[in-house]
């Protein structure tokens, strides 16, 4: 069942057509909106977001293919249904085109308007059927507010079962947006100390010269400005769990004391002699490649290798795309109940889209252009042009040249023409390379099938193309 | 008394217009009334009339395009 009834845009300029299929239309549970002008009928329908447009070829000002060819532009998946009292050959052809659903002679066929009504809600039910169950599906595989049914994501939540009863520190590392703050939240929520305290500190935001007193504490009278004695976040956290966020960004100063503090659970207050015993938790995460800085010298070795006993890795979204319809549903469904609006999801060629980006931003760059599409969008389900429109606003969602690409390769279509099909080679050409001539693989990463792109391969005469020629043809 | 073959072709398309709203408001109300209905007679000679005339106008339309 569709959640709220499908909408029908009627435009004729004989009103008694009008009256006619309004009354049609509303047995078969559409909503139907008349309009006796092109004009103010385009006007109406980036408001209106209407499923389906049923339109006069003739009509005074603007034509009914005029009209059809301006829905395009602003809402490519809408249906259009053209009626005309002479059909001509070359209007058949030129609509066909443009994508219209049918095209219709007077007296109208009641029965086949009624079919084609039936299609029109029979696809959103399809696709809305599909959105649920890909909602469902993220509640199945969602674990402490993470979502992922992908080996990787399935992988991490195993570890962080087996890891969080025991282990006393654990190195979270992955890019940036990927998670990992929500990783430390579940290794302390599955855990025994879940009743415990969790601090957070943010190492990048705290000043170099109040780092030492941030975490251990302080005495009155110990610098300029200690005006009193103060508990550190370690002692704060005592019996709980303490989250050293972008821990990459430890002054070296601070890093012995901190590494005294995780092994031996000993801190010792700014200006304070005596030293005190703490049970914490420490949890560091990093978007840094520690080991690289430790081998640099910038990082502390001894430091590095005892926060990074326990290593989890997280998986950049890109090599997990199969997550990306379940993160999709459940940020939708967030999205739409903070602003108590009635999205069901995506289309599907807006699915495309989400599917080919690169996501360097990753969940979070994923999660923002969601929330910025259901802010932009006032339709039930989000269209491709509101995905690209929200994605387009996000700093680094897709390069330039990437932006092209999800449109580029799209299952069972035809390679357009040679413009296209030249920029279509060097995608598929560098994606084989990446995967190292891995069809399985590149096919995953351009986010089509294995016999999608065989077959592509097939007609840009690709066959030729060597993993080790850096993605050139031969 | 001549008519320009323009306008003729306005007024045919104007007037099956109404005769296709006659004819499809009349094949909702069947759809709608039963079988015994004591109205329903009356509403099948409505369809049956304008359908009538429809296919009146279109073998007008016919001969028109035979005399051109």
């Amino acid at each position: 069942m569709i959640g709220s009834l499908p909408t029908l845009l009627a435009i004729d300029d004989e009103p008694g057509i009008l009256a006619l299929v309004e009354r049609f239309a509303r047995r078969l549970d559409f909503n139907v909106i008349c309009q006796e002008a092109g004009g103010s009928a385009l006007a109406l329908i980036s408001d209106v977001r209407p499923d389906v447009v049923l339109v006069d070829l003739q009509l005074p000002e603007i034509s009914g293919l005029d009209v059809l060819r301006a829905i395009r532009g602003v809402d490519p998946e809408c249906a259009v249904i053209l009626m005309t009292g002479h059909a001509s050959i070359d209007t058949v052809i030129e609509a066909v085109k443009l994508g219209a659903l049918d095209y219709l002679t007077k007296p109208l066929d009641l029965e086949r308007l009624g079919a084609l009504l039936t299609t029109v809600r029979k696809g959103i039910e399809r696709r809305e059927t599909l959105l649920k169950i890909d909602a469902d599906v993220a509640r199945q595989f969602e674990f402490e507010a993470m979502i992922g049914r992908s080996a990787a994501m399935q992988d991490l939540f195993d570890s962080i079962r087996r890891l969080a009863p025991h282990a006393r520190t654990v190195l979270v590392t992955g890019e940036t947006g990927t998670g990992k703050e929500l990783v430390a939240h579940a290794l302390h929520r599955v855990g025994s100390r879940r009743d415990r305290r969790y601090l957070t500190v943010n190492c990048s935001a705290v000043v170099e010269t109040l780092f030492e007193s941030e975490l251990f504490g302080h005495q009155r009278g110990s610098f300029t400005g200690a005006t009193d004695t103060r508990v550190g976040v370690f002692e704060h956290a005592a019996g709980g769990t303490l989250f050293l966020d972008e821990v990459g960004e430890l002054p070296p100063s601070v890093q012995p004391k901190l590494l005294r503090a995780v092994e031996h659970g000993e801190v010792q207050r700014v200006g304070s002699l005596e030293t005190k015993r703490v049970d914490v938790r420490v949890i560091c995460a990093t978007n840094r490649d520690l080991r690289a800085e430790a081998a640099a010298g910038r990082f502390r070795s001894d430091l590095f290798y005892r926060l990074s006993i326990m290593e989890l890795h997280l998986t950049p979204l890109r090599d997990r795309r199969e997550d990306i319809p379940l993160l999709v549903a459940a940020f939708v469904r967030e999205c739409a109940g903070r602003m108590n609006r009635t999205i069901t999801g995506v289309t599907t060629a807006a699915e495309r889209a989400l599917q080919a980006a690169c996501w360097p931003g990753n969940i979070r760059e994923l999660r923002n252009v969601i929330e910025r599409a259901c802010v932009l969008s006032e339709s039930r389900i989000l269209t491709e042009r509101e995905i690209l429109a929200a994605m387009a606003g996000s700093a680094v969602a897709i390069p330039q040249p990437k932006a092209a690409e999800p449109r580029l390769l799209e299952e069972n279509s035809e390679p357009p023409d040679e413009r296209l099909s030249s920029a279509q080679r060097a995608q598929i050409g560098r994606v084989l390379k990446q995967a190292r001539g891995n069809k399985t693989e590149a096919a995953r990463l351009l986010g089509i099938s294995r016999r999608s792109l065989y077959r592509w391969m097939d007609r840009l005469n690709l066959a030729g193309v060597r993993p080790d020629a850096g993605g050139r043809l031969e | 008394m001549k008519i320009s073959p323009d306008r003729a072709a306005r007024w045919r398309h104007d007037f099956k217009n109404q005769l296709g709203i006659v004819v499809g408001f009349s094949e909702m109300l069947l759809g709608e009334i039963e079988a015994h209905d004591r109205h329903r007679q009356d509403v099948e000679e409505i369809h049956r009339a304008a359908t009538r005339a429809l296919a009146l106008l279109a073998d007008l339309e016919t001969e028109g395009d035979e005399d051109a």
